[in-house]
């Protein structure tokens, strides 16, 4: 049980992520399926920043002696490549949340609800 | 169906549980993917770059392309919400024309304190967005940080006050141009290397113009590169916010 | 001038220069986008035909330390391949937009460009994390350009938003496993390494993730669902083109990253993996035909073979010997121009019947087509003969060598699943064959309008494409397909 607690970061993620996954399937309005797919990107967002972290390590901007050539310890400093992969990652997410807000503005004016239901029954309807 | 996706999820948390412990342990400093690339980064990009926030430097010198594209994400995210939202004025029906109705009058309700609150906040907020953007070599900041704050901005000027009267100093189109100008920054400061004969996003280039050293020339292109991001989102920024706001209804003409 | 990069950074330009020149000046962002096209589809296939493997890092640094570019000859092949797709759907835009969405040109046209530059990005990259930035950049485009047209195409593009997101987000966690393995992004680099792993848990977490991401991007079986309704719903030009283009991209990248990382053993020697994907993909087969039987409305239909074609594609590579591989690549090529060449006859033939921008047609209306429009009609025909598989044509190439390939194989369950698709296809193009000419009584429609030469030409420089597939398909296997597998 110990391991697990100690590698609480990943138990943290599976839940986040199964949690989007489910507010996706389960829920009936459309905006709450936009709300779980930023939940489940955002666990996503954290599984790669807890890749990054190191015990006892600082934040990954070096200590600029300017000009001397002092050795580097990287044990010192998080590990940087996670973080600039996730601002991408964290960029295209805000992108496809704006995208699903303007659809569902459109959808909403068509249709007049946003339950998945009752947009179903419209459409058999027709 | 509740139900079932209930079990089918708890389902996958007990399958996927016992397979934590074979993951790297969290924060080991010695685990594979700390070393190899990483590595390489954290202790050669004082040499290289001269910048010391490594992430600025891999985000906007080992992986510029990568950054480049993200900007062109950034900008079909305005120009895909201008798509879907925006509509003509005036549509043909059965019965003769429609004009949509436009919303005109977006809540303007003036309250002095807002107002003034407003007017000592924004400059504020300018002058320490182009703090973040400028200083991203040496603290946390950057270029998609700074073109945030700047997007905040416009976005507390036009809840402040009237948004048409935002649209009118500063419309659409203006926003549009301003985020094509953004990423046209990057790719050019990225495609002038092809001239002189090195590869594209090799910022070295600017040796042979300005005189300066390696390193000096691409931290000077990273601070280029940068700006470009900031305006492209900046502009987006205000753009989605407008539209989702209006629901595309927005009482200036074009496209 | 004729290096990789520009491939991908001159429709990015044309984009920016469509988007500014646009806001003053109209009409001229169609000549723009075509010319932008038409200089992309020359350096492509300048190089397929002279240069061979090349690697390009950006920024001057060495492979494994920035982002690596890497054109092979197949990758060259899929890239004239594509733009010539997006050329002659382009063609059939400018009509639609001009006609029917004036007021979107410059931003529809903007859109186009940046998809396409997203689209050949992802054929050429080598590195893992720039395919996931290329990948969200030709979906965002989809997303926003197939939510064009009716009221309707609004809710199924926002059900491919949801769905393909997921996708790509599974992609993005599947690389996520792979870097804490390896510690690198790099696709040679991460290659090297995992093949000489055996069985670690995380590399299996890692492919399934990678299965179940670029399965929601191809359309097979489980996670079909968004594709007919998004591409049925959304105008003619823009289904032709990311109808054509999507999907085939990401059967490359899943070709790319099955045999470059994982080795095509990982599949065969693992029994129970290799059985359910068999089930799988024999599913989707079946599937596909079924619904296609059932439909009357001919958009929808072609959408269901297309979900039968990606099948192919799929089976080729779970058969797993070298033909079957060889094969998928070449269905892949092939299946641009054949889908292309569908979508293509439906706009001349939603053209012919009626004045709006979206229309249902049913079996009934092909007879007009026949009527108003004899070069159309055959020019259907000879595609519909295409995908059943008649012995010169492409089609024909790619079914033999997965049927032989299957019974060596012993993978009896996918053999009985091509066979029953055989079937399926000779009987809807028996349908469609029986409705164009000989049905007399359903011709009382209307507004049906005259076609001229210029309309029908796309689909003809579409049939001689695929003639020529056809007939150098043994240099095609030679020059093209055989290096790339034998590299990696």
């Amino acid at each position: 049980m110990e391991i697990f607690l100690e590698q609480i970061n990943y138990i943290v993620f599976l839940i986040l992520m199964l949690i989007g996954v489910y507010a996706m399937m389960i829920k009936n309005n459309l905006m709450k399926k936009v709300i779980g797919l930023i939940i489940f990107q955002t666990s996503i967002i954290l599984y790669f920043i807890s890749l990054a972290y190191k015990d006892h390590a600082s934040i990954p901007i070096l200590a600029h002696h300017s000009g001397a050539d002092h050795h580097i310890d990287i044990s010192h400093y998080d590990n940087p490549v996670p973080h600039a992969l996730m601002l991408t990652a964290i960029v295209v997410g805000v992108a496809t949340t704006g995208l699903a807000l303007a659809l569902i503005q459109r959808i909403y004016e068509r249709f007049n609800t946003l339950e998945e239901d009752q947009i179903i029954k419209i459409l058999k309807d027709k | 169906m509740k139900i079932l996706s209930l079990l089918l999820v708890i389902v996958l948390f007990i399958m996927m549980f016992p397979l934590v412990e074979n993951l790297p342990q969290f924060g080991d400093p010695n685990q594979i993917s700390n070393q190899k690339v990483s590595k390489y980064y954290l202790e050669h990009t004082l040499e290289v770059n001269d910048v010391p926030n490594v992430v600025t430097a891999v985000l906007a010198d080992y992986r510029a392309f990568d950054t480049m594209f993200e900007t062109a994400v950034v900008f079909i995210a305005g120009l895909a919400i201008i798509f879907i939202l925006r509509r003509p004025r005036r549509r043909k029906n059965k019965n003769g024309y429609v004009y949509e109705k436009l919303v005109d009058h977006v809540g303007y309700q003036p309250n002095i304190i807002v107002q003034t609150t407003c007017r000592i906040f924004v400059p504020i907020m300018q002058l320490f967005a182009l703090y973040v953007l400028a200083h991203g070599h040496h603290s946390p900041g950057g270029g998609f940080q700074g073109g945030v704050i700047l997007g905040s901005m416009l976005i507390l000027l036009a809840v402040c006050f009237n948004l048409r009267i935002m649209l009118q100093k500063f419309s659409i189109r203006k926003h549009i141009l301003y985020s094509a100008i953004g990423v046209l920054i990057f790719f050019m400061f990225g495609f002038l290397a092809i001239f002189f004969g090195k590869n594209f996003l090799d910022y070295t280039y600017l040796n042979t113009i300005l005189g300066l050293t390696d390193k000096e020339s691409r931290s000077l292109g990273i601070l280029f590169v940068e700006t470009g991001v900031a305006v492209a989102v900046m502009s987006v920024m205000f753009t989605i916010y407008a539209n989702l706001r209006t629901s595309g209804r927005i009482n200036t003409a074009e496209q | 001038m004729f290096d990789i990069v520009n491939l991908i950074i001159i429709p990015l330009f044309a984009t920016i220069v469509v988007r500014i020149v646009g806001l003053k000046y109209r009409n001229i962002t169609f000549h723009i986008t075509l010319f932008s096209l038409l200089l992309v589809l020359f350096i492509a296939t300048f190089n397929l035909f002279n240069i061979d493997v090349v690697s390009y890092v950006m920024g001057g640094f060495s492979a494994y330390k920035g982002i690596e570019l890497v054109g092979s000859k197949f990758s060259y092949a899929l890239i004239s391949a594509i733009t010539l797709a997006a050329l002659l759907s382009l063609i059939n835009s400018s009509a639609v937009i001009d006609r029917h969405f004036n007021l979107k040109k410059v931003n529809y046209y903007s859109l186009y460009l940046l998809a396409m530059s997203g689209f050949i990005g992802l054929c050429l990259t080598n590195d893992l994390f720039n395919l996931y930035v290329f990948l969200e950049v030709t979906s965002l485009s989809s997303y926003a350009l197939l939510s064009l047209g009716n009221k309707r195409s609004y809710l199924s593009s926002f059900n491919y938003l949801l769905i393909g997101s997921v996708g790509a987000s599974f992609y993005l966690l599947s690389i996520g496993y792979l870097y804490s393995i390896t510690g690198s992004l790099n696709f040679t680099e991460v290659s090297n390494i995992i093949i000489n792993l055996d069985s670690s848990i995380i590399k299996n977490i890692a492919f399934a993730f990678f299965i179940v991401g670029i399965f929601i991007k191809m359309a097979v079986f489980p996670f079909h669902f968004w594709l007919p309704n998004s591409y049925h719903y959304a105008i003619n030009p823009v289904s032709s083109l990311f109808a054509s283009v999507g999907t085939k991209v990401s059967a490359f990248i899943f070709i790319k990253i099955l045999l470059g990382i994982y080795g095509i053993t990982f599949i065969t020697q693992n029994y129970d993996l290799h059985l359910l994907l068999e089930i799988l993909v024999s599913l989707a087969i079946i599937f596909g035909g079924c619904f296609a039987l059932i439909q009357n409305r001919i958009k929808r239909l072609i959408t269901y073979i297309i979900v039968i074609e990606i099948g192919y594609i799929v089976a080729g590579m779970i058969i797993g010997t070298d033909l079957s591989i060889k094969a998928s690549m070449y269905h892949i090529i092939s299946d641009v121009f054949i889908t292309l060449g569908l979508f293509l006859f439906v706009t001349i033939l939603s053209f012919i019947v009626s004045d709006k921008h979206t229309v249902n047609l049913n079996y009934s209306q092909l007879y007009q087509c026949f009527k108003k429009s004899k070069l159309a009609s055959w020019g259907f025909i000879i595609i519909m003969l295409v995908v059943i598989g008649l012995p010169p044509t492409p089609g024909f190439i790619s079914k033999w060598l997965l049927l032989t390939s299957a019974y060596s194989a012993e993978s009896y369950i996918i053999f009985g699943s091509l066979i029953f698709s055989s079937i399926v296809t000779v009987v809807i193009f028996f349908r469609i064959l029986e409705s164009m000419l000989f049905k007399t009584e359903f011709s009382n429609e209307l507004t049906v309008r005259k076609v001229n030469f210029s309309m029908v030409l796309p689909l003809y420089v579409v049939i001689f494409i695929l003639a020529i597939l056809s007939i150098y398909s043994n240099e095609l296997f030679e020059n093209v397909i055989n290096p790339f597998i034998e590299r990696i």
